[in-house]
């Protein structure tokens, strides 16, 4: 029944289990397929809007990068963005700046002589060809010297402009109005082709670099100049030797020795002259260079606008245009000197002309004769000598003929000459009208930018003065305003350092304060604790102390107490002096037991007490004794008594031992009667007792036991003592002990 | 204290001994002596040694009861002479 039960319950519960299971796995598989369907679209979708917004991003940022319009607008317009694209591409490039142009400065050609028109007259024909040279090579150099040198980069115009500007708003405190360089100098430098970009660039020098450069070629062009000067001088005077000589050799007829002499020093002269003349032309030419290269360089300068080289500038100035001016005068001179050489030279050329005629016709005449006529004399014939002075009339006649005509010529040609000369003279004083005007007007400017250069520095004293009262001003003002602020910040400061200061303290006051507390508080705890292990350590060394005394005590009690047995058979003990000494130094504080210990008899102390036993065994000698005497007294104490008293002895007989009552009746007062109650007493240890009741003997028997009882006395009295010590020490001690 | 009681019957036997011989002696020499050799002198002289001795036996066994006194003359108001009365 109950198997079937469960059968079925089985297999009910697998049905249902089963049946569970296959329903479930359809709508799984319904919710899987309905997911799985759902989920590929939303996977879908999902995947296509990141899609979307990821390449909207990457295209914004890519295109942002390219364009930096875009980038800036999209910036402005989406918050965020700025630091989107930060991340991302960097930093946004920064705005392009127009370049300003630079101003060009032009460089004026120099205003001297031709160098050309210098050189081409003091050459000798066969030196033309040099100067030709030399002339295609100057105006290249002339081209070159103005040449620029290469213009510097722009970084040092800009640091130099830099510089330049913090120099001029050090000098003046206002806002420096910026060099003409510091204005482009964001620009990247566009180096400019021909007549250059020095001034600005060269204005980038400084003051002190310009004056030592103006200085070394001013000082470099002075020595030239000097030089080209000698050398033009040496030139000058090497051409009047020269045309001095040749109108000696001209003019003179001296012999032939000296005229071969003269010749041969013209020779040397002109060789002389020639190489002078080239000197000076080459000196003029460095000297040209030289100032070239100063009215550069002092272009240079005015060009920088720098005040401080403004008089030196000015110097400079005028020292080129005085060298200028001596070199042009000592070129005039060489000039006027080379004309009259030329002169000259024309009519030594025309008299050697001439002389070269008359020989050609004194040879065309005379042929044999050779050309040195003045070895003629004594080898001419008269022929020879007719023809030769036909010869000289014709000649004279025809030069007379001439002559006249150019008598005739003369004044025409005078005329000529002259209105040549007016042309030569009125071109000569255009030249040096002109150049007396160049040189005026030379000297005006430089006056003019003297006085110029005056009233700027008086301007500039003055605009300084100005300037440094509104300096003054504005440094006082500043100063007030500074001091004004300094003391509200002072102030600002101070309150906030004192409120600082306050909360510190009161800070580190509560912390001190908590540590204090604390601190006292475990000081006390610890204090207390102290206190408290050193009261249980006093109490407990107290007990101990108390506890070791009653030892003692107790030890020396026992002592005591057991020298008592020392007694020998008839000996008495020791003496107990030094047991008692020892009990009373153990109880040295204890009242009680001092008086207990001083209460013990001093003859036990000094002589011993003597034992029972013996006290016992000295009793029957004492009773016998006793016994013997019992008759005598005060009264009867002759030797008849004695005799009666051993008589009454000998026949008397009583009990040994009698049990003593309670209470003594006077009847029981008679000796015989004591001594037995005190022998059953002795012999029953009790010796007090029996002591008691030898105390009651009278007369002689009494005198027989008092000694005996002395000492039963002392042995009783100081066995209470020890007794009643040891009890206390007992007591003491078991007071003192503590329980474990 | 027995000690003593012997002793002294010690002592009076060794005095008695030696009162009764000098007694004895004496008496022996004086009847020698003078009196022609008879024993009374012998008997006396012995016998006095012998009270002698008995008496300072007695004496000596005595001694402890023995009371020393003095008379003192009291004011005569009274008439009758203290006795004082010091023990030994």
């Amino acid at each position: 029944m109950l198997r079937v039960c469960l059968k079925g319950a089985n297999a009910a519960a697998r049905q249902c289990v089963c049946g569970k299971v296959a329903a479930h796995p359809l709508q799984h598989c319904r919710r899987y397929t309905s997911a799985g369907d759902s989920g590929v679209t939303a996977g879908k979708i999902v995947a296509a809007s990141l899609l979307t917004v990821g390449g909207g991003l990457g295209g914004t940022i890519i295109y942002a990068k390219w364009d930096p319009k875009f980038r800036s607008n999209v910036e402005k317009t989406v918050p965020y963005s700025d630091k989107l694209f930060g991340m991302t591409l960097g930093p946004p490039p920064p705005a392009p700046v127009i370049p300003v142009p630079k101003k060009l400065a032009k460089v004026e050609p120099l205003q001297i002589s031709s160098v050309s028109e210098a050189t081409k007259e003091s050459k000798q024909p066969k030196k033309e060809k040099k100067v030709k040279e030399a002339v295609p090579q100057e105006p290249a150099a002339a081209e070159e010297a103005p040449a620029p040198p290469p213009a510097p980069p722009s970084q040092t115009i800009e640091e130099a402009s830099a510089e330049a500007a913090h120099i001029i708003s050090a000098i003046s405190e206002v806002p420096s109005v910026p060099a003409p360089g510091t204005s482009d100098d964001a620009s990247p430098p566009s180096p400019a082709p021909e007549a250059a970009p020095e001034p600005p660039a060269e204005a980038a020098a400084m003051p002190a670099a310009l004056s030592s450069n103006l200085d070394e070629t001013l000082g470099s062009s002075a020595k030239v100049t000097m030089a080209a000067i000698g050398a033009q001088e040496a030139a000058l005077t090497a051409i009047a030797v020269h045309t001095q000589k040749l109108k000696e050799a001209m003019d003179a007829e001296g012999a032939p020795d000296k005229k071969s002499a003269q010749w041969r020093a013209l020779e040397d002269a002109l060789d002389g002259r020639s190489r002078a003349v080239d000197e000076a032309g080459a000196a003029l030419l460095r000297a040209r260079d030289e100032l070239e290269k100063l009215r550069e360089v002092i272009n240079v300068a005015k060009g920088s606008n720098i005040d401080a080289a403004r008089p030196q500038v000015l110097a400079a100035e005028e020292n080129l245009h005085n060298m200028i001016v001596d070199l042009d005068k000592v070129v005039g001179k060489v000039q006027a000197a080379q004309s009259e050489a030329k002169i000259v030279s024309q009519y030594s050329d025309l008299v050697n002309e001439a002389k070269a005629q008359f020989q050609k016709e004194l040879d065309s005449i005379t042929p044999e004769i050779k050309a040195s006529w003045k070895g003629l004399a004594g080898k001419l014939t008269t022929d020879d000598l007719n023809s030769l002075i036909a010869h000289a009339h014709r000649r004279i006649d025809q030069l007379n003929r001439e002559l006249a005509e150019q008598r005739v010529r003369e004044q025409i040609h005078i005329e000529s000459a002259l209105e040549q000369q007016k042309l030569e003279h009125q071109k000569a004083l255009e030249t040096a009208v002109v150049t007396a005007l160049e040189h005026n007007r030379e000297e005006m400017r430089l006056e003019q930018e003297k006085k110029v250069a005056e009233v700027r520095e008086v301007m500039e004293a003055e605009m300084r003065t100005q300037l440094r009262r509104q300096a003054a001003a504005h440094t006082d003002h500043l100063r007030d305003v500074l001091k004004v602020q300094e003391q509200e910040l002072r102030a600002e400061a101070d309150e906030t350092l004192k409120n600082k200061m306050n909360e510190q303290e009161t800070h580190y006051r509560r912390l001190t304060q908590e540590q204090l507390d604390t601190f006292t508080l475990d000081m006390n705890a610890a204090y207390a604790r102290l206190k408290g292990v050193e009261e249980a350590i006093d109490s407990h060394v107290i007990a101990e102390e108390e506890a070791r005394k009653a030892h003692q005590l107790w030890l020396s009690v026992e002592a005591l107490n057991y020298s008592l047995r020392t007694a020998g058979v008839d000996a008495p003990t020791e003496p107990l002096e030094a047991a008692a000494v020892v009990v009373r130094e153990s109880c040295a504080d204890n009242e009680f037991a001092q008086a207990l210990a001083s209460a013990l008899p001093a003859e036990s102390l000094s002589r011993g007490v003597y034992s029972e036993a013996s006290l016992r065994a000295r009793f029957q000698d004492v009773r016998r004794l006793a016994r013997r005497v019992a008759l005598i007294d005060e009264t009867r104490n002759s030797l008849y008594q004695y005799f009666l008293s051993y008589v009454q002895a000998a026949l008397l007989m009583e009990p040994q031992q009698e049990a003593p009552p309670q209470r003594l009746s006077p009847a029981d007062l008679d000796t015989f009667k004591l001594l037995s109650y005190a022998c059953y007493s002795m012999e029953r240890g009790d010796l007090e007792l029996a002591a008691k009741l030898l105390n009651q003997l009278t007369g002689e028997p009494r005198r027989v036991a008092q000694d005996w009882l002395n000492e039963a006395r002392l042995t009783l009295e100081t066995r209470q003592a020890i007794s009643l010590l040891s009890a206390y020490a007992n007591a003491v001690g078991l007071g003192t002990t503590q329980a474990p | 204290m027995e000690e003593e009681y012997g002793r002294k019957w010690d002592r009076c036997l060794a005095d008695s001994a030696v009162k009764i011989g000098t007694g004895l002696g004496v008496g022996v020499v004086l009847s020698v002596l003078f009196f022609k050799r008879r024993t009374w002198p012998v008997a006396f002289s012995a016998g006095m040694g012998l009270g002698m001795a008995y008496s300072n036996c007695q004496q000596d066994f005595r001694s402890p009861y023995l009371l020393h006194g003095r008379m003192v003359k009291s004011s005569p108001s009274y008439g009758c002479p203290l006795l004082l009365l010091q023990d030994q």
